[in-house]
């Protein structure tokens, strides 16, 4: 549709991370890390595995403020049989991380929570919030439309994770956005 | 709060031989296979990054625009060391800067060259930045205004019919102006898609913009900026570029960037990025004809800002040109500010503040805009709030020393730590050292301690005028607060509402019927943002009197002395915060005297009318009460303050006097319980040594104080209080007889006994080594 046209604008992303939102342990779907990343001379395996828990801490500090931010709005996704309404309900917000804690540089977190999943933007301090916030939903409704409907469980998202990259790759490609042909891109999800 | 989580457990995956290989193979080789799968196998690719033996080849022409895309992101993710970047640079500016390039290649590569340069901006030349500067001004200054074809359409079938429309701004009239971001076309071209993307990075490849030089001619001798750390490629003449010489940088100069340099008519980024940026604001002021358009005005219109911004901060020269645009900008914007509004604004202050002193323009009409109006109507909104406390954060100093940002209008500020808690007490914590100064301090540890309380009462207001409508309507559902809703709407009510959710300070430190307005709040002391608010405020209370002894100004702390003696009684009623509070101040109590040793005499009527009341000790106060009895034994010396003549120490000596014999009475009375009573003895102890302590200095006390003292000794040889607590007190008591009884050395050995009050909490003479042997040597002297 016309509303995939105007998002031609550039943002870069360091990271994009999806992860549950339901109470118990946090659990990571979806991550894709954008530019050269913070090396240090520790084995590739150690290295990835610190980037997880980086992650994990992240997308727990998201749930954590989702957890707040539920308790004075009553959004819920933790039952079952929820309306389409309820799950359809979003929360964004956004906090920092100074330096150090836990990624070199101070950084900026945006998510957003929608059926029981949050989708967070790990970006630069200077970056352009407004635009990366009308890009996250972007990427949410592409989401809904391509990879998982917001009835179905956040796990459907392990299951699709290549149209979840094929949607990365389209739309947020060096961690920017780009102007979605969206035939070419249906029909890349659609053959391939 | 924290969810747990299993930590990934560490992986020690094997790979099947061969397999890595596979997949470079079919990202970076070939050309067959779904384009779905080979993307795949970059993705996989990148989530094991960074690797080695994972490089790409070098490019051979033609290169597949979409195999393009499956490597670049590939070699970012694998970084500088294992990616082989530097290699691949050249041929990627050369896809930017040459004519003949396809488009998709363009793109692909001026996009990732954007995130390269931001990240390292050292792998590329001085001169390969200039060359794709170069290019990228000629994209956003020459951008066909046709609109393109339909790119999806099949050919045409009456091929006369190729209509050539011109692009529209989005209030839907002809474009008359060169083509921008927010110029609407119904597909894009190539070119015009190039200039999309040369704003969209614009800011961040600007940012180390100190080698963009002003060209006299296609391009001139290199002279070094001052803040370029790189060297300079040396130009030896104006007509003639040095290509040996072997210059490194000689070296990188491909054809294709030479060419740029050469033979184009030579664009200024910097002006054209000016143009750009004063051209969208412009289109700013048209309406969106489409509302899903509005969005990207508004974000095109803050990058804008921004990037102007930047482009002042590099040339100071630009500044009294363009000022005005921003000032424009800013007296059209006045009035109701929305979400999108309030950010873009903020942008405006920032140049305001870098800027503004530049053209003697005072920021304070901007500065009341955005601390007065709109966080009062948008200190619930998430994106707002954030970006307002980023932006006092990054400009904190600049806000508190040449504004009166700060000064007026922390109550506002304080709004949106009521309102979102959780998410901004770090935020909080670094900037309330800024809000305090000589004139605020005390309102601003009265609004402190007041915070639970205005969470409580934004909680009611959002109720009654809604300020986030899901909140309210789930909190009337809740059944929570429904007395302070009916409490905040009612007439005579609205002095103290109003007060406690005050835009500006300055207009009273606190009101009389404070406590009044707890107590109409006191339903929502369940809610959950009250709840954490008040969990979160005691460490900013306790950073706040760390600010103020470290500011070290006595005319603050003396004020504040007796502030601390009326909050004590005076807290939200959530029982554990209370108790928290009062902890704390009893505590920062202590170091207060200990660095302003003079509060004892100016504060001695305050002092003495507190301490004379022992209802002052109950309902959690005990500590506080305890500490400032110890306080006045430990600090009425003359080596203090010599004001501490034999007048004052008899006035303290009254005092105390006066408590001692009615504790001494409270504690004959049966029914205390065993809590009750050790605190009682614990504070009958502390009495009983500052009474020496005060006796020493003065000694024709000595006789009152040793009547006192055995006095109590004797009513507590068969008192109800538990037998421990007793005889630890009995003993205290006989101590203090027996060094009393030696006048002169009394003073020394009393202040030796307490250094500070944790020793003094210990009752054992024995831990304390020195006085032991002290004492054993005065009374063998003694014997003698």
């Amino acid at each position: 549709g016309r509303w995939f046209g105007k998002h031609t604008c550039s943002e870069m992303v360091y990271c994009f991370l999806v992860h549950t939102v339901t109470p118990g342990p946090c659990r990571l779907l979806f991550s894709a890390f954008f530019g050269c990343q913070e090396h240090d001379d520790s084995s590739d395996d150690s290295l990835r595995a610190k980037r997880k828990n980086h992650l994990a801490e992240v997308s727990q500090q998201v749930q954590s403020e989702f957890s707040f931010r539920s308790s004075t709005t009553g959004t819920k996704y933790h039952t079952d049989g929820l309306s389409e309404e309820q799950l359809a309900a979003k929360e964004i917000g956004m906090f920092h991380l100074p330096q150090g804690c836990p990624f070199n540089d101070s950084k900026v977190v945006l998510w957003l929570t929608q059926a029981k999943c949050g989708y967070v933007f790990i970006m630069d301090p200077d970056e352009n919030r407004m635009l990366a916030e009308s890009i996250l939903n972007l990427l949410v409704r592409l989401v809904d439309a391509y990879v998982k409907k917001q009835d179905e469980a956040p796990a459907q998202m392990l299951i699709k994770a290549d149209r979840m990259a094929a949607i990365i790759h389209q739309f947020l490609p060096n961690g920017q956005v780009k102007d979605p042909k969206q035939k070419q891109f249906r029909c890349m999800i659609l053959d391939g | 709060m924290r969810n747990t989580t299993r930590k990934p457990p560490e992986m020690p995956y094997r790979y099947p031989d061969g397999l890595i290989e596979q997949l470079c193979t079919a990202v970076f080789k070939s050309d067959q296979g779904s384009p779905l799968a080979r993307l795949l196998c970059s993705t996989i690719l990148r989530e094991l990054s960074p690797r080695p033996h994972v490089t790409a080849p070098p490019f051979v022409s033609p290169v597949d625009p979409k195999q393009l895309s499956f490597i670049l992101p590939l070699l970012t993710t694998q970084g500088i060391k294992f990616g082989n970047i530097e290699s691949h640079i050249p041929q990627i500016i050369t896809w930017i800067t040459q004519v003949a390039s396809e488009a998709d290649l363009s793109l692909c590569s001026l996009s990732w060259l954007a995130q390269v340069y931001t990240q390292t901006p050292e792998l590329l030349s001085p001169d390969q930045y200039r060359a794709v500067s170069q290019q990228m001004a000629e994209w956003l200054r020459t951008a066909n205004t046709n609109s393109a074809h339909n790119p999806f359409a099949g050919r045409a079938l009456f091929s006369g019919s190729k209509q050539v429309l011109p692009v529209k701004e989005v209030d839907g009239t002809v474009a008359r102006d060169f083509f921008t971001v927010l110029t609407v076309g119904q597909f894009f071209s190539n070119d015009q898609l190039l200039n999309i993307q040369s704003f969209s990075m614009l800011r961040q490849w600007l940012r180390h913009g100190s080698q963009l030089q002003p060209q006299r001619s296609s391009f001139s001798r290199q002279a070094s900026h001052s803040h370029s750390p790189s060297p300079s490629v040396d130009l030896k003449h104006s007509g003639e570029v040095d290509l040996g010489g072997g210059s490194g940088d000689g070296e990188r100069l491909s054809p294709a960037v030479l060419s740029v340099l050469i033979s184009r008519k030579s664009y200024q980024l910097k002006d054209k990025a000016i143009e750009y940026c004063v051209r969208i604001i412009d289109q700013c002021e048209r309406k969106a004809a489409k509302s899903f358009d509005d969005e990207l005005l508004q974000a095109s219109l803050y990058e804008a800002v921004l990037t102007l911004d930047q482009l002042c901060s590099l040339d100071r020269s630009l500044v009294p040109r363009h000022f005005p645009t921003v000032k424009k900008l800013f007296s059209r914007m006045s009035g109701d500010y929305g979400s999108y509004l309030a950010r873009i604004l903020i942008a405006v202050l920032q140049f305001v503040l870098n800027h503004g002193e530049d053209v003697v323009y005072d920021a304070q009409p901007v500065c009341t805009a955005l601390f007065s109006t709109v966080v009062s109507a948008r200190y619930a909104d998430p994106s707002v709030s954030f970006d307002i406390m980023r932006f006092c954060l990054a400009n904190a100093s600049k806000l508190r020393c040449s504004t009166r940002a700060f000064s007026r209008f922390f109550p506002n500020l304080f709004k949106i730590f009521a309102w979102a808690p959780r998410t901004y007490l770090m935020d909080f914590a670094e900037l309330l050292p800024y809000l305090i100064n000589a004139d605020t301090a005390l309102e601003v540890l009265h609004s402190l301690c007041d915070l639970p309380c205005l969470s409580a009462a934004l909680e009611a207001h959002n109720r009654v005028n809604v300020v986030d409508k899901r909140v309210a309507d789930f909190g009337q559902q809740s059944g929570i607060g429904v007395q302070s809703v009916a409490a905040i709407q009612q007439q005579q009510n609205k002095p103290l509402f109003w007060f406690i959710m005050r835009t500006e300070g300055g207009h009273g430190d606190t009101i009389d019927r404070l406590g009044l307005l707890h107590s109409l709040l006191e339903d929502l002391s369940s809610h959950p943002r009250v709840q954490y608010c008040a969990d979160a405020t005691p460490v900013l209370v306790k950073l706040f009197f760390k600010t103020v002894l470290a500011q070290g100004d006595y005319s603050v702390i003396t004020r504040v002395l007796p502030l601390t003696m009326e909050r004590l009684g005076l807290l939200y009623g959530i029982p554990l915060f209370q108790r928290q509070l009062r902890r704390i101040i009893a505590d920062e109590l202590l170091l207060m005297f200990k660095t302003f040793p003079s509060l004892i005499v100016d504060h001695a009527s305050d002092i003495t009318e507190f301490t004379a009341s022992l209802r002052n000790m109950s309902d959690g106060k005990e500590h506080y009460f305890v500490h400032l009895i110890w306080i006045v034994g430990e600090y009425t010396a003359s080596q203090y303050d010599s004001r501490c003549t034999t007048e004052l120490l008899v006035k303290y000596h009254e005092s105390l006097e006066c408590v001692a014999y009615e504790l001494s009475q409270m504690l004959q009375l049966a029914g205390a319980s065993k809590q009750q009573g050790a605190n009682a003895t614990r504070l009958m102890s502390v009495l009983m040594t500052a009474l020496a302590k005060v006796a020493s200095r003065c000694q024709d006390l000595i006789p009152r104080v040793l009547l006192c003292l055995t006095k109590i000794v004797k009513q507590h040889e068969e008192s109800q209080v538990d037998r421990a607590s007793r005889q630890v007190m009995l003993a205290r008591a006989s101590e203090l007889v027996n060094i009393l009884k030696m006048p002169s050395l009394a003073a020394t050995i009393l202040s030796a006994m307490s250094e500070d009050f944790d020793t003094a909490r210990n009752q054992s003479l024995e831990k304390d080594r020195e006085m032991a042997v002290v004492l054993q040597a005065t009374c063998s002297l003694l014997q003698q």
